[in-house]
């Protein structure tokens, strides 16, 4: 009995190891279209986005009209993301403008805001170290230093302090 | 029991199939079903990929921070000291020494050899005023001052800036030359002000020499070598590949023009394109008109030497920011000083740590051997590397998993020779002056 056991064990083994060798390979394009799940999930303008993503992905976040708003993992505010240039430049730094607000729509000022983020799925970070060191006023905050090297998935990731209260959020971006 | 566990089994098998299936069914890759139609037949978006490739579409980088950048008596000087041999310590040396135009401006060897061997691989200077860092770790942020670093490197020209100085003020060809570009030399003829070998170098007495100076007459000097550099630069600016075949087959496939797409490139080549934009990955650091992405990864490359590692971008980055000739130096020609690639250079070890710039791609068949220190004598051996990875000796390799096949790799291969193709530019600047 204990033998037919660990036979099935192994048999299940082969079977679930066997799944995932097999799905393996559409792994990579699973994670695209998950991808873009995520942006027209998170972007408030969904409706506008043409129904082909890899056109104008890069247009999603340019400009405040086309800002993407999410809310953070701890629910204390909403964050608005925006580039200050459209479309997103490849290869030249610029700036960004993150806008944070209480769910109830005030305005956070003098928040302490960290920005990093990089591509995921190759392993690295940014290529330059930006920062958020200027409060414009009015909940926003600039974002400099940013620079998209190469085309496809990055990550921009704020964590933002003010007082006891803290959040953190995640942007994907698809250049 | 037994009944049960197997009946959870096939359950699971079942479930795992359908699972696999339905991943499938959601991913319709409508863009590849239709290429399948053609092999020349490129989605919306590969198009927008390829015409992001292409040289017809390139914006020339202009180097602000070089005054005399796009000015034609500085390239015309700076030709003449490109290939000038008297800049070297002993005279054996020129910058056309490891940068011979008939090799597209390398030296064919595994390493460069100045006066002596040295640790890196020389690059092609052509299509390089387009860089945003130069040397392979990046250790200098302008062609000019780029140009500037051998002469007082030991191991290539050995020279120091008061005799590269003195070369030009005694030869009334380039002085004039000089001049006409740069205004009036200043008198530098008085020896014990301005010493025939002085520079803040490593030989004791000719950085002792250079101590000895007063800070006004350091000053003249090093104007004298910089703006020497920045001729330089405007010679190397001229130095441009043109177009490809690929960059010609790009043109036909934005113009739809049939008769030449099929003309252009052969299926192998297609093939190649199809594999360097997807399967094979190459695309994600060689992007742009260049093939690079002027970023620094560690690709796993066998060291050269296991008792002395090369560190790359990771020492590369203290160095540049220390460096009296870059962006936010008083040498930098430009009213604007932002230099935010200083201003946000990256510093983690984890990102640069044995490191190394993309390099361009273009014309590389002619720019063997390959990688930073030449580890690979050809292409295919570079191919074999990505495909199939030496285990990493120093640093993180940021490799990602590619499996390409024997017909693949020389398909890539094939891909890669499209690129080939003259320098842009007047046959005259293409030997040394007269």
């Amino acid at each position: 009995m204990i033998k037919i056991k660990s036979a099935v064990k192994f048999i299940t083994s082969l079977t679930v190891i066997s799944f995932i060798v097999s799905c393996a390979s559409s792994n990579l394009k699973k994670a695209e279209s998950q991808f873009q799940a995520n942006m027209m999930k998170h972007g408030h303008n969904s409706n506008k986005m043409d129904h082909d993503q890899h056109k104008n992905h890069s247009n999603v976040f340019g400009k405040r009209e086309n800002a993407v708003t999410q809310l953070g993992e701890n629910g204390h505010y909403k964050i608005t993301l925006f580039c200050n240039e459209s479309p997103i430049p490849l290869g030249r730094i610029h700036d960004w403008t993150v806008h944070i607000e209480t769910q109830d729509g005030k305005p956070v000022e003098n928040a302490k805001v960290f920005v990093f983020g990089g591509m995921p799925m190759h392993n690295h970070e940014f290529s330059t170290i930006p920062k958020v060191k200027e409060y414009l006023g009015n909940g926003d905050y600039r974002v400099e230093g940013i620079k998209f090297n190469m085309i496809g998935h990055w990550e921009m990731r704020f964590n933002i302090k003010r007082g006891r209260m803290k959040d953190r959020v995640i942007f994907k971006i698809h250049m | 029991m037994k009944n049960l566990v197997i009946l959870l089994s096939v359950t699971i098998s079942l479930s795992s199939l359908i699972a696999c299936v339905g991943n499938t069914k959601k991913m319709p890759n409508e863009e590849v079903a239709s290429k399948k139609m053609s092999i020349h037949n490129w989605s919306e978006r590969e198009v927008r990929i390829l015409e992001s490739l292409s040289l017809y579409n390139a914006k020339p980088k202009q180097d602000k921070t070089n005054r005399v950048v796009n000015n034609a008596d500085a390239a015309k000087l700076g030709q003449k000291l490109f290939f000038d041999k008297r800049f070297s310590t002993d005279g054996t040396v020129a910058c056309a020494s490891c940068h011979k135009p008939k090799l597209f401006f390398t030296d064919g060897l595994p390493q460069a050899v100045g006066l002596s061997k040295t640790t890196r691989n020389a690059p092609s200077i052509v299509g390089a005023s387009n860089n945003t860092w130069f040397f392979l770790d990046g250790r200098v942020d302008s062609l000019w001052s780029q140009a500037l670093h051998p002469i007082e490197n030991t191991l290539e020209h050995g020279n120091n800036r008061s005799q590269f100085a003195k070369v030009i003020f005694n030869d009334p060809e380039l002085k004039k030359d000089y001049e006409k570009v740069f205004g009036p030399l200043p008198d530098i003829s008085n020896k014990s002000r301005f010493p025939d070998n002085a520079g803040p170098i490593r030989v004791r007495e000719i950085k002792k020499a250079w101590k000895n100076m007063a800070p006004a007459d350091q000053k003249i000097i090093t104007d004298i070598f910089v703006n020497g550099g920045k001729a330089i630069a405007a010679y190397e600016t001229l130095l441009q590949p043109a177009p490809s075949r690929f960059d010609k087959y790009v043109k036909a496939v934005s113009n739809n023009d049939a008769e030449k797409i099929q003309s252009l490139l052969n299926k192998d080549e297609v093939a190649g394109l199809d594999i360097f934009l997807d399967k094979g990955k190459c695309f994600i650091c060689h992007n742009g008109p260049m093939f690079s992405d002027q970023g620094f990864h560690n690709i796993g490359t066998p060291p050269l030497n296991v008792k002395k590692y090369d560190f790359g971008r990771s020492k590369a980055v203290r160095r540049v920011k220390k460096n009296p000739f870059n962006c936010l130096s008083e040498y930098n020609d430009s009213k604007d000083k932002s230099c935010d690639e200083l201003k946000y250079i990256v510093i983690h070890e984890e990102e640069t740590m044995a490191a190394f710039k993309t390099p361009s791609l273009r014309n590389v068949t002619k720019t063997g051997p390959y990688m930073h220190g030449g580890q690979y004598k050809t292409l295919s051996e570079v191919i074999k590397h990505y495909n199939d990875p030496p285990a990493t000796k120093v640093g993180m390799n940021k490799l990602l998993d590619i499996d390409l096949t024997d017909e693949e790799m020389a398909q890539l291969e094939a891909f890669l020779k499209t690129l080939d193709s003259p320098i842009a530019a007047d046959p005259s600047l293409l030997t040394a002056p007269n």
